[in-house]
């Protein structure tokens, strides 16, 4: 490549960062900006203090709803690969009558706007009495197709043979999923892991719907709330709420980013 | 004592799609008993059958003396080796080695030593730490061998095992698998597409072709003797060359220049099979047939000499090194207790006592 | 004799593990329970549902047949929210997909550092929908955010982007597109990776210019790729709500109000259940049009490798 192709791909690409990367940038400026520079317009504030952090923290329970959210993605991230693992598993290893069927029904599934069931299922954990509960903001997220199907996807490529090796040594089909399976894939696991957890920690319409109760709430909601109830006019200390909102999933992202540009791929295309 | 008997056994996956026909053979214990054919004769679906991965149609699988036709692979005291190995990539080689034994109950001393017996057994000891993926092609086959070398199992199963290594390796695996075997006493059951492993390796060999036994017998016995066109042209390398015959007053006709007295006339046709090494240069003598060269391989110790007769392709393959020209005649002559006959209809061994005069050539 | 060999096969037989059958459904179980009570289920009430008319609870009382359904078809709201709709899509699907491939080519590139420039580029992909709304709506703040003083920089006239029906949903859209390239990146970076590269080297021999192999190797072998994120951005765009919530609350005069924002609205504000689930039905009918018609054609012109 030639000094000037290159010069020129950075110039892009720092251009390209720049631009992708401001909004983020700039929320995380303005969060130590007092009320009068965010009005000036100014971009660089004059000072880093901490002050917009702990008024946010005062003002609103936005560690209660951290937690929540918290606790909440983490349910749906093990309910997820749970239940994906197993699914995966009996379509990838267990011959039976109707498994195709089976698989076309569940991938079908990922045709249905989850919109379009929300007035039921709303019905339904009212019913069972979920509302303001963890269970109700993560249980009907368990059941997944894209990740039944990503696992499948990673299952097909275990060689057959190692389970027939497995059946031959006469280690039960659980064991193997436990002791075979999961550990080959690994990597894939993980990716699927780190998707659900930012999916469900920035899950906005079902949490605002089954929670009322203020310390129900989650980080999503919590910084709506914040944004549209008397703050509105105090910008530093939105943004403050907003960078402790994201920083979570921006480090995990930060940190997963090759993993799950890998996995997802893999999951999308072969 | 017979270790395995298989009593007419039939497999087939629908009414249209028949894998193996009625099958009967048995295996002795100890022996090393080598499945040979085609792809797609079968073989790999008998050995799936023996070790339990896969239902018999109808027919009955007799184990060590008892029925094990509807048992579970593991309760068969068997250990199988795979073709690409089956090896579990995040174990390391001693964890997989010693994979499975503690379904079995055995205790973590015994799973040790018999690790190290294995591993002793195959020169792994230096490898045990390693995870599959840093071993080279030939330390995984041993690695794979020594799974089924831990479980001490009295049958052993290897479906295609060497196919995934080079050629050099191949042959030296082949020697070290065989000494195993021996050194070990077990019943080996041994599938595989290649006829070298097979004549060089097997104590017996049995030869599929469509779901179909051709032949069982002694490795030397099968070669000497085919019983049949298929067994002849598949066992040997290169293989036997043939052509058609036809019966001509009291001769047998194969070509123009080339007819053998018979003892007897027949209707049909008869195939004629010669393997390329009795096709000898008629060096002076009266030759069978003259052949025109086409090519030359050199090899060094052998020469091939590809030539055509009556519009085949023969090959015969000399001792030493030849050359010859393309386009060359050749005077070439083949004994008659070298000649291999075959019926036209069935494609069954005929004797060629019962069909020629053996003494004298015309 | 032959009694005891077949006691014997039976026994064998009852010892061996379930039915492969049972044990299949058995791992497949739990997801088969909650598929049915959060998903088809669900369904299936919202298109009972919308045969009816409903009280505040969502219970059915009177039956109206495909009432909500001729009403839908000749309300103005309705029309307004699917034009809407059809016009976010319109604007979000195409410019954030180019954008993407834009970013992922550049980001395909063996440059040293190049690490940090990716992980820049996904990292809108852990921005939840309502932090970024938030930072968009301040940058969209007429009198402070930083739209209109870039405006000014430039010397254009100031806009009132969100407040404006005229440029409300184009403001939504921008946001949008920025809040998904994160995925879609990485999702066609990952696409360019799986392509081999002798298939380039080969290329390079040939001596084709840079062009000619983007359009003749680098598109036809990523489109496999490209068609799911198509379809995954088709499906989110038909599915936005949470900017529109913050943003602009369907406004003004109706201008934002697309369909899901449109049901929920329905559904939870003006308690009109029976409505909403008439929409929720032609949500998905349209959704499942899409993706059937989309599938039908891309099949033709994906190359798999």
């Amino acid at each position: 490549m030639s000094i000037w192709k290159k010069s020129f791909l950075y110039m892009l690409l720092s251009v390209a960062a720049f631009i992708m990367f401001f909004p983020i940038l700039y929320a995380f400026l303005i969060s130590f900006m007092q009320g009068g520079e965010v009005l000036q317009g100014k971009i660089i504030p004059s000072d880093f203090s901490f002050t917009n952090y702990e008024s946010a923290v005062q003002k609103v329970p936005l560690l209660r709803y951290l937690w929540n959210s918290f606790v909440v993605s983490t349910l749906i991230m093990v309910g997820q690969v749970l239940f994906c693992c197993l699914a995966a598993f009996a379509f990838t290893f267990i011959q039976f009558k109707g498994r195709n069927v089976l698989f076309l029904i569940f991938i079908s599934t990922m045709m249905i706007p989850w919109e379009a069931t929300m007035v039921p299922n709303f019905q339904t954990v009212r019913a069972l009495g979920w509302t303001d509960t963890y269970l109700g903001l993560s249980v009907p997220f368990f059941a997944m197709a894209f990740g039944t199907f990503l696992l499948r996807q990673q299952f097909k490529t275990i060689p057959m043979e190692m389970y027939e090796a497995t059946q031959v040594a006469g280690v039960n089909r659980f064991q193997f999923l436990f002791k075979v399976v999961l550990p080959v894939s690994k990597t894939s696991l993980v990716t699927l892991a780190i998707y659900c957890f930012l999916s469900a920690w920035n899950m906005y319409l079902w949490p605002l719907l089954v929670t009322n109760d203020e310390r129900m709430r989650t980080v999503q909601i919590g910084l709506k709330q914040m944004q549209s109830q008397e703050l509105a006019t105090e910008w530093g200390v939105v943004m403050a709420g907003v960078v402790m909102v994201i920083l979570p999933t921006l480090i995990l992202l930060f940190l997963g980013q090759k993993r799950l540009q890998e996995g997802l791929t893999r999951g999308a295309v072969k | 004592m017979n270790a395995i008997e298989v009593q007419s056994l039939k497999k087939a996956y629908n009414a249209e799609t028949t894998i193996l026909k009625d099958m009967d053979f048995t295996v002795k214990e100890g022996e090393f008993f080598a499945i040979v054919g085609p792809s797609g004769c079968g073989k790999s679906t008998l050995l799936r059958i023996i070790a339990g991965l896969e239902q018999v149609t109808d027919g009955t699988l007799i184990m060590n003396g008892q029925d094990a036709t509807y048992r579970r692979p593991d309760e068969r005291n068997i250990s199988m080796v795979f073709q690409n190995y089956a090896l579990f990539p995040h174990m390391t080689v001693a964890q997989n080695i010693t994979f499975g034994l503690h379904v079995k109950k055995i205790s973590k001393e015994e799973q040790k030593k018999r690790c190290m017996e294995a591993a002793e057994l195959l020169g792994l000891q230096h490898l045990l730490e390693r995870k599959p993926r840093e071993l080279s092609g030939g330390q995984r086959q041993r690695v794979a061998l020594g799974r089924a070398i831990a479980s001490q199992a009295p049958i052993c199963l290897m479906d295609e095992p060497l196919s995934n290594l080079d050629a050099k390796l191949r042959s030296k695996m082949r020697s070290e698998v065989r000494q195993i075997q021996r050194r070990l006493g077990m019943t080996m059951i041994y599938v595989t597409h290649d006829q070298i492993e097979a004549m060089t390796m097997a104590d017996r060999m049995m030869v599929l072709n469509g779901g179909d036994i051709q032949q069982v017998g002694e490795p030397l016995h099968v070669y000497n003797h085919p019983e049949n066109k298929f067994v002849a042209t598949f066992i040997g390398s290169p293989p036997m060359n043939m052509i058609e015959a036809t019966w001509h007053q009291q001769m047998l006709q194969i070509t123009d220049e080339w007819q053998l007295k018979a003892v007897r006339t027949g209707q049909e046709k008869l195939y004629v099979g010669v393997r390329p090494e009795h096709i000898m240069h008629a060096s002076g003598g009266k030759p069978s047939f003259i052949g025109k060269v086409e090519h030359v391989e050199i090899l060094g110790t052998e020469t091939l000499i590809m030539f055509s007769i009556n519009g085949e392709q023969w090959i015969a393959k000399w001792a030493g090194q030849w050359n010859f020209e393309a386009g060359e005649m050749l005077p070439l002559k083949v004994d008659i207790e070298h000649l291999h006959l075959f019926d036209f209809e069935t494609e069954k061994r005929v004797e060629t006592a019962e069909v020629l005069m053996m003494e004298a050539l015309v | 004799m032959i009694a005891g060999k077949a006691q014997g096969q039976l026994k064998i037989k009852a010892r061996r593990s379930m039915p492969s059958f049972v044990e299949g459904l058995l791992y497949l179980l739990p997801s088969i329970l909650l598929f049915s009570v959060f998903l088809f289920y669900p369904m299936l009430k919202t298109i009972y549902l919308s045969f009816f008319l409903t009280d505040a609870q969502g219970n059915a009382e009177l039956f109206v047949g495909l009432e909500h359904y001729s009403n839908l078809l000749q309300s103005t709201a309705f029309r307004t929210s699917m034009k809407a709709t059809l016009l976010f899509v319109l604007y979000t699907v195409p410019a954030g997909i180019i954008l993407a491939l834009f970013l992922a080519l550049l980001a395909n590139q063996k440059l040293k550092g190049i690490g940090f420039f990716r992980t820049i580029f996904s990292s809108t992909m852990g921005m939840s929908v309502a932090a970024s709304s938030v930072i968009w709506l301040f940058m969209y703040n007429p009198a402070i955010g930083l739209g209109n003083m870039m405006m000014k920089t430039f010397g254009m006239s100031e806009m009132q982007w969100l407040l404006s029906p005229d440029t409300a949903l184009i403001s939504v859209a921008i946001s949008t597109i920025w809040m998904n390239t994160g995925f879609s990146f990485m999702i066609l970076l990952g696409g360019l990776h799986n392509i081999d590269s002798h298939l380039y080297e080969s290329g390079k021999i040939a001596g084709v210019s840079d062009f000619y192999t983007l359009r003749k190797i680098t598109l036809p072998l990523l489109s496999p790729t490209l068609l799911f994120i198509v379809t995954v951005s088709l499906i989110n765009s038909f599915q936005t709500f949470g900017q529109i919530d913050i943003l602009t609350k369907g406004g003004p005069m109706e201008s934002t109000n697309v369909i899901v924002y449109s049901i929920y609205k329905d559904a939870f504000v003006n308690f009109n259940i029976g409505s909403a689930s008439a929409q929720a039905v032609l949500l998905f009918a349209f959704i499942l049009i899409v993706t059937i018609l989309q599938f039908k054609w891309g099949e033709k012109r994906v190359h798999y490798q």
